[in-house]
């Protein structure tokens, strides 16, 4: 993954959100969980969960996705339910 | 108005807009229209009327039409991104606080019950979505196609989407 196939899924996909971003985040869901696995169901659902909480437009989910798909890319996954064994808390050494 | 006054107000505005655009609007009149009186009623009404015709979030839309209103392009410009950084801003440091806890086993906890949360919250916005929409038969017909074809094809999305603009404008661009 690029930033410029980030980039151009959410072009896309902001061209064709009709009916305001309540209506637009299942297109959202498909993309970057569906057809791409950036991320899994669940990390969606936090993603959703997020913009519930915080003030302004629900499509500000954009902003987690692209913050996990650049660090995904960067680094081995470590959101998620697949992810490695936890790194926190981290597990007292064995005496 | 002057613009650091306009970036203030909607910085406010974008910080306080919680709970959807219903609560948004409402918020919107009382800082713009009461409090302030630089836009009127009817501006936002027409606001509304154009952002069905373009995709996209309906919130940004209004917020980018009223300060155009208010102080022309320059005024769109600042009011938009005033309106969007406390959304970003607080998204993004939830984020990246997200990545250091998302696998402690309280956060896995917290996370199972917030997405029961989040699903019936979808599934009521959808069911309120879908009645206008799903209102003559040709739109329910569309609305099962697409579904089908998207959940047994596993075809994108989006060539969902936009096929069915195309097929709505065949449909009701013949009748008017």
């Amino acid at each position: 993954v690029t930033y410029l196939h980030l980039f151009a899924r959410f072009v896309v996909i902001s061209l064709v959100a009709f009916g305001g971003g309540q209506a637009a985040l299942p297109l959202v869901e498909r993309v970057t969980v569906q057809d791409t696995g950036w991320l899994s169901a669940s990390t969606f659902g936090t993603a959703v969960a997020f913009s519930y909480l915080t003030p302004g437009p629900v499509l500000i989910v954009a902003t987690f996705i692209g913050f996990h798909v650049a660090s995904s890319a960067l680094s081995p996954p470590h959101l998620g339910p697949s992810s490695p064994p936890p790194r926190w808390p981290v597990s007292p050494p064995n005496r | 108005m002057p613009l650091s006054r306009l970036a203030v107000t909607f910085l406010r505005i974008g910080a306080l807009a919680f709970g959807g655009l219903g609560a948004t609007l409402a918020l919107i009149e009382r800082e713009l229209v009461e409090r302030q009186r630089v836009v009127d009623r009817a501006q936002i009404t027409d606001a509304l009327t154009y952002t069905k015709l373009l995709p996209g979030s309906t919130v940004v839309q209004v917020i980018a039409y009223l300060g155009w209103r208010i102080a022309g392009w320059t005024g769109s410009a600042i009011a938009t991104t005033a309106f969007l950084i406390p959304s970003a801003a607080l998204m993004l440091i939830l984020t990246a606080g997200y990545a250091h806890i998302a696998s402690a086993p309280a956060m896995v906890s917290i996370r199972r019950g917030v997405l029961a949360v989040v699903v019936a919250l979808l599934l009521l916005s959808m069911e309120r979505l879908g009645r206008p929409f799903m209102a003559s038969p040709w739109k329910v017909i569309v609305g099962v196609a697409a579904f089908l074809v998207v959940m047994a094809l596993n075809v994108s999305a989006i060539w969902a989407v936009v096929l069915a603009g195309i097929v709505g404008l065949l449909v009701e661009g013949r009748r008017t």
